[in-house]
Formats: structure tokens, C-alpha cells, sequence
């Protein structure tokens, strides 16, 4: 089970959240939980660690120029994880152009419709990376 | 970065986004501040208050707007006041994408038992009836991120319906609302398992490959239930596996990994509640192994995920694949001996899952494992990994020899004083007194740990150890 995706850049600011129903982090908690998470990910990768444990659940992370594509997990394979951000960020490549902060930030809605294609609350449902493509007219 | 170069940017450009929203966003992100991220969230929550309920807004200003008390939302503000606008663009909104937000941002700002969620039901029900297709999806997708129980019993029917529509599309994201709405009201489930059964037999692999991953979530509830599904399952992984699914299906060179690994956590999960046949098990995880082999990135991941089942079988079929040159665990060694973390820390994982008597000889004597510690640089994952397993072969011998490559950690300069030092110190340390029964090394050991540490270990520590080499005393609190 997938609990949440995470965008955050080199400064801990979230750029990109989703969360899925399962995962119990409310609203009011979401904010200070991604400031520690993220500033955990960015002092872990200094020191190769790409995979831990955060507060009981599982967490892999990669960072992509300035930004950090962070997945929370529960009792999943944590290197097919690994690959599955790897995955996301080819897929959201080939439609919001070259996925820098601007362009996750001027396109929050469309990132929000690619990933629905991919994990839909948590759920793999696609990973063909053709058809992962929201057709939307 | 000045307003004038975000105009001209290929991102502003790119996205098609106006004006006002660019400004917001840049706004926002730029602030110094909370405070003053706040200042700017609060007045433009107010600007937006004052504008959306407006007779003569636009659907697309809606939607801009909506946008905004997204990126509010994500930042942790409250934008409650907006929901009753998302939910009207669902119903009126002018173009698919207009709606699309409608519906993302309901799912976004609902809270639980919120009586607006049944607002939503009507414009649920008329878009999974919709000629057009891309309705269906952004209800099906709506439908799977809500948690409201009333809205699950509304609907029901009509997803149902869609997991029979035309395109694959539709179909794969119904069959996923079917799972969350089970999960949600488990008293369907006499009603769902049919259908969600009926899903394993879909001719489309996107279809497939999304209702496997269904039935691993119900199958490692209930793993009973797998008797319906397997046959299926294990078609499936042997039609990747021969290599029938469309190129487009690739990840890296790997034909649908994700799927491959859902279908062999079915298989762990069955095997090891003693159910299904161990040898059609084996079997068919031997060859996803080796089909594994020959590929990067997610294969190292399947390859995990098969160690792990044959983790969970009678070592003597194992043993069997080995006697027959089969060599089940071959990869393993390539991961071990690995420089990069990830890998070498997979290697581990599937060492500690491995049964100590399918471990190689070069394994036992725990300096290939301690490398692992040498190259760690602060990596705990990594590090942590290691030590269990030595724990796990300790003998005065294993930490005899272990002991260049914590040296070799223990004095790096970039790590003294961090609390990654001082566990490393003190775990080493630990299994020093624990397991040496060797006088002629040990004092020399104990004193190079002391010397690396710094000030690591704590000092009364450090005393103690001082005061018993002075008095020769060395083994006094020894075995």
C-alpha cells in the first residue's frame, strides 16, 4: 500500500502531495510530517541512504535536479519502490516537459491527474508508460 | 527570479496557465517567511472568497481559482469554504478539464462525514453513464480517492457496470474503485469478489496488471481466497514471462515488472500459509529468477522479491535446484559484492533471508558483510542491515576479522562525532567483549576501537576499559 507521494525541493518545501485514504496523517499534521520527512531525505541521500523507516512507515526517495520524489509506504518491496518514482518521473517527463519545480508548480493539477494514472490512491494501476497518459479530450 | 523571466520561460509558457495564477504561485513560493507565506495565503483565500461565488465567473476562472485553494490546501491551510465551487464545476462545468479539477479538488478538501459529499453523488452517477469515456474516468478516479460510505452505496451499481466498457481505460481505474469501495463497506463483498474475479480474465494486460495487484491486497487479508485467483495469476506471470506482452509494456528492458512481483507476493503469501503445491511454486519462481537475471533496475527488485519466497520453501527444494546446477541464488552474490548502497544492501536483505546453509564460503567469515560497514559513509539502511547479520554468525573468529573494515569506518573524519559514530563504536565494541575469547588480540583490538571512537564512547566507559588494561585485568567481565 502506497500511503503518500511527495515532491518537496532542496529547501523542504512541498511541492507535491498525495495521500491516500489509508494513510492516517490529517490535514493539520501534514505540514510539520513533511518538513521532517523531507529534511530526513535530503540528509540521508547526502550519505547514499535511499531507503529507511520514518515514524513506522517505509519510505524510498530519489532526488531529480532540485527536487525530491519521496513514496510512503506500508509493507511493500522497498526497490520496486525505487523504481516505481523512477517510473513517475519518466511519465510525468514526457508530459509536463522537463519536470523542474516551475513546472510541477504551474501544473499542480496535471501532475495530480498523471499520478491518478499511475497510483490511484495507492494502487498500482498502470505501468505501460504509454498508456499512463490521462487522455483528456 | 524576476517576473519578466518567468513570462518569457518555457515552463509559464508551456503550462497555459494565466497570469494571475502565475503570480500567486511565484508569490507564494518565494516568501521569506512563514509569516509572510501566510500574509499572502490569507488575503488571497479572502480575494478568492470574495470572487468564485460571483454569478458571472467563468467555469475556467472556477477552475483557476480552484487551483489556487489547491496549492493552499497542499500547504496545510484551510480551505473548506471552496468545496461547495469544486463540487458545482463537477456539475456544470464547461470542459472535461474544468471538471477534472471539480472532482480532484472535492477529493482534495472533503473531510470525513462531510454532508456535502453527497452532492457529489448525483454528478457521480450521471458521468459514469457518459458517452463520453474521459467522464467515466475522472468519476472512477473520484470514486477511488473518497472515503464516504454513503457515496460507496450510491454508486456501486454503475461501477460495476463499467467494468465491462469498451475501453481498457475505464475498465482497469472501475475494477480499482470496486477494491476501495469493498474496502470500505466489507458487506459487499459477496456482490464484488465475482466481479473483481471476472477481472483476472480480461483480455487487456493494463486491465490485468491492475486487478492482480487488486487481489494481492485481498489475498494477504484472506489467504483463502487465492484459490480462485491463482490459476489465473500464474497464467498471466508465464505469458510475461515468455515474453508475449507489447514492448510498450517494458520498463528498462523488463517485461511489466511490477505486476511479475505482485504475482510472486501472491505466491509467498500462499506458500506460506501452507497452502497451493510448493513444487509448481518453486517452480515457477526458479524461472521468474532467471528470466530476472538478465536484466537491471527492477529485476534486482523481482530477484528480492523471489529470494524472498524461496526464503519460505522446504530448504530440500532448494537444495534440489542446487543439485541440479540450478544455482538458485547466484544474483545474490553479484549484490553482496556490490559498491553501490542499494544493491549491496539488497544483497544483505537477501543474505538475512537466506538460509545459513545456502550461504557461500566467502560469506561465513563475515569480511565480505562488513564491507558493507567500510563503504557506508553514514548510510544506516546499509549499516544496520550488516550488523544483524553479523550478529547472526558472531563467533570471536567473524569479529576478528571484521575488524578492518569498522577500523576503516570508525576513522573517518566526516563521521566522528555524529550519533551514527557513536552506535557503530559502541555495537562493535559490544560484540568485541561478547564473543572474543582470544587474549592476544584482544587488547590491541579494544584499543584501536578506543582511539578511533574519539569521543564516541561514552567516558566512564572508556575509563572503566583504561583502569582494567592497567591493571591486567582483562577478561573480568568476559563470557
Amino acid at each position: 500500500m502506497i500511503s503518500f507521494i511527495l515532491i518537496v525541493n532542496k529547501q523542504s518545501q512541498t511541492r507535491f502531495s498525495k495521500y491516500s485514504h489509508p494513510c492516517t496523517i490529517q490535514h493539520q499534521q501534514r505540514s510539520d510530517f513533511e518538513l521532517g520527512l523531507s529534511r530526513e531525505c535530503i540528509q540521508r541521500e547526502g550519505h547514499q541512504n535511499y531507503i529507511f523507516n520514518y515514524h513506522g512507515v517505509g519510505i524510498a526517495h530519489r532526488r531529480y535536479a532540485s527536487l525530491y520524489f519521496i513514496l510512503g509506504f506500508a509493507d511493500e518491496n522497498p526497490f520496486a519502490m525505487l523504481e516505481l518514482i523512477q517510473f513517475c518521473v519518466e511519465c510525468l517527463e514526457e508530459q509536463v516537459d522537463r519536470v523542474s519545480e516551475l513546472d510541477i508548480l504551474f501544473n499542480l493539477d496535471k501532475v495530480h491527474v498523471i499520478m491518478d494514472e499511475i497510483i490511484l490512491n495507492g494502487m498500482l494501476v498502470e505501468s505501460n508508460r504509454k498508456r499512463a497518459a490521462p487522455q483528456m479530450t | 527570479m524576476s517576473t519578466l523571466s518567468i513570462y518569457r520561460g518555457s515552463e509559464f509558457l508551456a503550462s497555459g496557465i494565466s497570469h494571475d495564477l502565475m503570480r500567486f504561485v511565484k508569490k507564494v513560493s518565494e516568501a521569506k517567511s512563514k509569516a509572510e507565506e501566510r500574509d499572502h495565503i490569507h488575503s488571497e483565500l479572502e480575494y478568492i472568497k470574495s470572487r468564485i461565488g460571483l454569478p458571472d465567473v467563468s467555469s475556467s476562472k472556477v477552475k483557476e481559482y480552484l487551483i489556487r485553494l489547491i496549492h493552499c490546501h497542499m500547504m496545510g491551510y484551510n480551505v473548506d469554504f471552496g468545496l461547495i465551487y469544486a463540487i458545482m464545476i463537477t456539475q456544470s462545468g464547461e470542459s472535461i478539464a474544468d471538471r477534472r479539477v471539480g472532482y480532484l479538488a472535492s477529493t482534495l478538501f472533503i473531510e470525513n462525514d462531510n454532508e456535502l459529499a453527497i452532492m457529489l453523488t448525483n454528478t457521480l452517477q450521471r458521468d459514469l453513464q457518459s458517452a463520453k469515456f474521459q467522464d467515466r474516468c475522472a468519476a472512477l478516479v473520484a470514486i477511488s480517492n473518497i472515503r464516504q460510505q454513503e457515496i460507496v452505496k450510491a454508486v456501486v451499481d454503475l461501477v460495476i457496470i463499467n467494468t465491462d466498457y469498451q475501453k481498457e481505460t475505464v475498465r482497469k481505474k472501475a475494477y480499482i474503485a470496486l477494491y476501495w469501495q469493498l474496502e470500505i463497506d466489507p458487506q459487499l463483498q459477496d456482490q464484488l469478489l465475482p466481479i473483481l474475479e471476472k477481472g483476472l480474465v480480461d483480455k487487456d494486460p493494463s486491465v490485468l496488471g491492475a486487478v492482480i495487484g487488486i487481489w494481492r491486497n485481498l489475498i494477504k487479508k484472506t489467504p483463502a481466497l487465492y484459490e480462485e485467483a491463482l490459476p489465473a495469476i500464474i497464467n498471466h506471470l508465464r505469458y510475461i514471462l515468455g515474453g508475449k506482452l507489447h514492448k510498450s509494456f517494458d520498463y528498462h528492458g523488463t517485461s511489466s515488472p511490477w505486476v511479475q512481483m505482485h504475482c510472486i507476493e501472491i505466491l509467498e503469501i500462499v506458500q506460506s500459509a501452507g497452502l497451493g503445491s510448493t513444487s509448481e511454486i518453486a517452480q515457477i519462481v526458479m524461472d521468474t529468477l532467471r528470466a530476472a537475471e538478465k536484466g537491471v533496475d527492477a529485476s534486482f527488485a523481482i530477484i528480492y522479491q523471489c529470494v524472498r519466497v524461496l526464503s519460505k520453501i522446504p530448504s530440500h527444494y532448494v537444495s534440489e535446484f542446487i543439485e541440479e546446477g540450478k544455482e538458485p541464488f547466484r544474483a545474490v552474490q553479484r549484490f553482496v559484492a556490490a559498491q553501490n548502497h542499494i544493491l549491496k544492501y539488497l544483497g544483505l536483505r537477501c543474505l538475512s533471508l537466506m538460509d545459513d546453509e545456502f550461504w557461500n564460503e566467502e560469506w561465513r567469515d563475515g569480511k565480505v558483510i562488513s564491507e558493507a560497514i567500510a563503504i557506508s559513509n553514514g548510510d544506516e539502511t546499509l549499516v544496520d542491515e550488516a550488523m544483524h547479520l553479523i550478529e547472526r554468525i558472531a563467533t570471536s573468529e567473524v569479529i576478528f576479522n571484521i575488524q578492518e573494515n569498522c577500523l576503516i569506518a570508525m576513522s573517518s573524519s566526516a563521521l566522528q562525532g555524529t550519533p551514527f559514530h557513536a552506535k557503530l563504536c559502541g555495537w562493535y565494541a559490544k560484540q568485541i567483549e561478547d564473543h572474543c575469547t582470544d587474549t592476544d588480540w584482544y587488547l590491541e583490538l579494544m584499543l584501536q576501537v578506543i582511539i578511533e571512537s574519539g569521543r564516541s564512547l561514552p567516558e566512564k566507559y572508556v575509563d572503566d576499559y583504561c583502569a582494567r588494561f592497567g591493571s591486567g585485568n582483562v577478561f573480568s567481565n568476559q563470557l
